[in-house]
């Protein structure tokens, strides 16, 4: 059996026993919250319009904020109740003030009347009609970056091959395993509906090494299907990314500044399919998606969550008492939050709580072991650009390929000198792009 | 109010654990079994150099930190690394004070001047050997037998590196016929010469006469992953082909290569020295050619130069081309094609 891999990248020490917190247990669906609070900046691009207003009554899944623009994305609510604020007030995830639009739960669960097609009506959709539908319920790409989806799939360059990615390489997160393992019919049905979308011919499913099981699964389900493959990965941080991906599948590199589909090829996440699948057939917007809530707490699981509930409302106060780090995300590229006071948004595939953060020695200057430049999976030299930063060359940064970097964390992870290289890169780019 | 809120930082929220001070602490304890042999071989002369280096190194570093008001940087043990690879670099006779003088060389000079650990250009054992060796050249190449030694040339206490340079020395001016006697000398006893070498059963510096025990630190620390293999084998490489071919061109048989290889330095030095993380280049390619030309260097200066040994040199040499190697090594970044630079702008 192949394994495919890519150059540079490490394996992050004890992911499996971390991923193993929540592999094996149940999907716990949380009690609907009082209030659910919608950011309108949930996905990349431009914050979203509201199309509703105070006190009004709304049902789940119905349309409360419209795009503005091509990239950007609708927002439903994801359950019924009324309207109560639309103001900025609260952090979303990014960390960011943000507009949103609260919604008091009434509890009767109205939803609207969904559009439903059978799997015969739907495979005879045009390319057209199934982009209208992504706009339409407001797929964003749920690995975790929320490139509106439809933009994907409207541009004018070829597409020949559509990759779902289904590697999760974050050490603790498993809702990209769980929705594989307990929808693996809708996960590629949803494949078959973005190549139509795409006029791609080919399909790959990527898992990772260390979910055999979810492999094993698609195998068999696809044991007929000559356009679409089930490709293995070997494990390695960070697999996931989709560049790493396509350089490991295909032996080709997307261009320096560009995307995927300027060689053809569209990647999306497995949780993406899943709910262009439900989108397409059930006519359901997103507002529901899977969430792993692990890390030092007593029931580590993968829920079933509405957009925009906090994390308060997910996770139990002791729990949050013990703990005094909140992330959302992941532990190698999710983001640290100060206050569990925040909505759960279209992005947010994990919520982890940590004890504390990682005893890091004190900063030392660069030994050159050169560790970052081997692992680093964009083929950069970390300690070169920190370098740069520091000494505020930040023009010449663009020379050294800072563009490049995907912001994984491994350079920071394995430094022996404890330079937080990420931090001066991440500084570096947003020098260079105020310039 | 003030403690419900949580702690941030960014993102990566984990670290591998790797520190300098565990790598230099898996260098030390590769350097166990050189230390030891050495102290099997020299006895008492062993012990006394090999303390009085490594204690000075510590308290050179201390001080000179001290002086240049900098944090304290004795606990990342590389000054306990410097300190005992220019002990085991020099000869079991070496009178103390010039040990000293190596370590200040080496600390002070080389190491904190040049801004610490991470900062300095050379190797600073190597720097600190290379002065000893030119300022006081008669001392530094007394040598000793070993107390267990049964080689047949025990009388003069030469190193098998000095026969290999009296070959050398003829191959240079010309003498091949007298070349070839001299190499005949080694060559009657060749195998035993070879199995002396390994075990280290002959004169020469503290640290570079067992091969044995380099190749155990060597295995520990590629599995530790603490230096780059590419470095160590491009240099034995190279520097047993410009051998061969030596050997070839000069009709010298074939165990020549193999005993330029295991006699002096050149196993030590390109294990515990060129290996060094400050002052080799940081990409493959790179280290490649920093090996290959480790190799040819170390020959070339055995050959055509006065020195027996060319190991110390070849390395500082290649350290001062370190930067340039760096620059014109760089890997291809992912998804860019390279731009030639006359094309830019």
């Amino acid at each position: 059996m192949k394994k495919f891999s890519f150059k540079g990248g490490f394996h992050i020490h004890g992911s499996n026993a971390k991923k193993a917190l929540t592999t094996k247990s149940q999907i716990i669906i949380p009690k609907d919250p009082d209030y659910l609070y919608l950011p309108l900046n949930q996905q990349l691009g431009r914050p979203s319009i509201p199309v509703v207003e105070i006190g009004d009554q709304v049902k789940v899944g119905q349309l409360i904020a419209t795009k503005d623009g091509n990239f950007s994305a609708n927002i439903h609510a994801s359950v019924s109740g009324t309207i109560e604020h639309i103001d900025y007030m609260i952090n979303e995830p990014s960390g960011q003030l943000s507009k949103s639009i609260v919604i008091k739960n009434d509890f009767n669960n109205l939803e609207v009347d969904y559009i439903t097609r059978t799997t015969e009506e739907a495979m005879k959709l045009t390319p057209k009609n199934i982009v209208d539908i992504m706009e339409e319920a407001g797929l964003v790409g749920l690995g975790g970056a929320t490139f509106p989806t439809p933009v994907k799939y409207s541009g004018t360059k070829k597409c020949n091959t559509v990759i779902l990615n289904g590697i999760e390489c974050e050490p603790y997160n498993t809702a990209d395993y769980t929705i594989m393992k307990n929808h693996c019919k809708e996960v590629i049905r949803g494949l078959k509906y973005m190549m139509i979308a795409s006029g791609a011919s080919k399909g790959f499913i990527c898992i990772e090494d260390n979910k055999m099981d979810v492999y094993e699964t698609f195998r068999q389900a696809l044991s007929g299907d000559t356009d679409i493959l089930v490709a293995l990965f070997k494990e390695k941080y960070p697999q996931g990314a989709e560049k790493q991906l396509i350089s490991a599948l295909f032996n080709k590199e997307v261009p320096y500044c560009g995307l995927p589909i300027d060689i053809g090829i569209i990647v999306n996440n497995v949780g993406t399919a899943k709910s262009l699948c439900d989108a397409v057939e059930l006519g359901k917007p997103l507002t529901h998606h899977y969430l792993t809530i692990t890390g030092n707490i007593k029931n580590p699981s993968n829920y079933y969550v509405p957009i925009g509930i906090l994390f308060q409302d997910l996770l139990e106060d002791d729990d949050l008492k013990r703990n005094k780090v909140l992330l959302a995300g992941g532990l190698m590229m999710g983001k640290a939050m100060y206050t569990e006071m925040t909505p759960v948004t279209k992005g947010i595939n994990a919520i982890i709580l940590l004890e504390d953060l990682p005893q890091v020695g004190q900063e030392l200057t660069c030994v050159r072991c050169s560790s970052c430049v081997d692992n680093c999976p964009a083929f950069l030299s970390p300690t070169t650009l920190t370098q740069l930063v520091k000494n505020n060359r930040y023009d010449d940064l663009d020379e050294y390929g800072i563009v490049a970097c995907i912001e994984c964390g491994t350079c920071s992870y394995v430094c022996p000198s404890h330079i937080p290289l990420l931090d001066y890169i991440r500084h570096g780019k947003l020098e260079l792009r105020r310039r | 109010m003030e403690n419900k809120l949580k702690k941030v930082t960014y993102s990566p929220f984990a670290h591998s654990g790797n520190s300098v001070n565990s790598a230099m602490l898996d260098v030390i304890i590769a350097l166990i079994p050189v230390v030891f042999a050495s102290i099997l071989f020299f006895r008492m002369g062993s012990v006394l150099v090999l303390l009085t280096t490594t204690a000075s190194a510590i308290a050179f570093e201390y001080i000179s930190r001290l002086v240049l008001k900098r944090y304290n940087s004795c606990q990342d043990l590389s000054a306990v690394v410097t300190g005992l690879i220019l002990g085991l670099t020099l000869p079991p006779s070496t009178p103390l004070i010039l040990a000293m003088l190596g370590s200040f060389i080496s600390i002070v000079i080389v190491k904190q001047l040049f801004g610490g650990l991470g900062n300095n250009v050379f190797n600073p054992a190597a720097t600190g050997r290379a002065f000893l060796v030119l300022a006081f050249s008669v001392p530094l190449t007394k040598w000793v037998n070993p107390i267990t030694t049964t080689y047949v040339d025990a009388t003069t206490s030469a190193t098998p590196l000095s026969l290999v340079k009296t070959v050398m020395l003829n191959i240079k001016s010309g003498e091949l016929e007298a070349a070839k006697n001299a190499y005949n000398i080694i060559s009657a006893d060749a195998w035993n010469l070879i199995k002396l070498l390994f075990t280290g059963d002959v004169a020469g510096s503290l640290g570079e006469t067992s091969a044995l025990a380099i190749i155990i630190g060597m295995i520990y620390l590629i599995i530790k992953k603490r230096i780059h293999t590419e470095i160590v084998a491009s240099y034995i490489g190279s520097a047993f082909t410009v051998a061969a071919i030596l050997a070839f061109a000069y009709d010298l048989g074939p165990l020549f290569p193999i005993i330029s290889i295991l006699a002096g330095g050149l196993l030590f030095g390109a294990v515990f020295m060129a290996t060094d993380w400050v002052t080799s280049p940081m990409t493959k390619k790179g280290r490649i050619i920093f090996g290959v030309g480790l190799g040819v260097l170390t020959i070339v200066i055995r050959t055509y130069s006065n020195f027996p040994e060319g190991v110390i040199f070849s390395i500082l040499i290649m350290n001062m081309a370190t930067p340039l190697i760096d620059r014109h090594t760089s890997n291809k970044i992912y998804g860019k094609v390279k731009v030639k630079n006359n094309e830019k702008k």
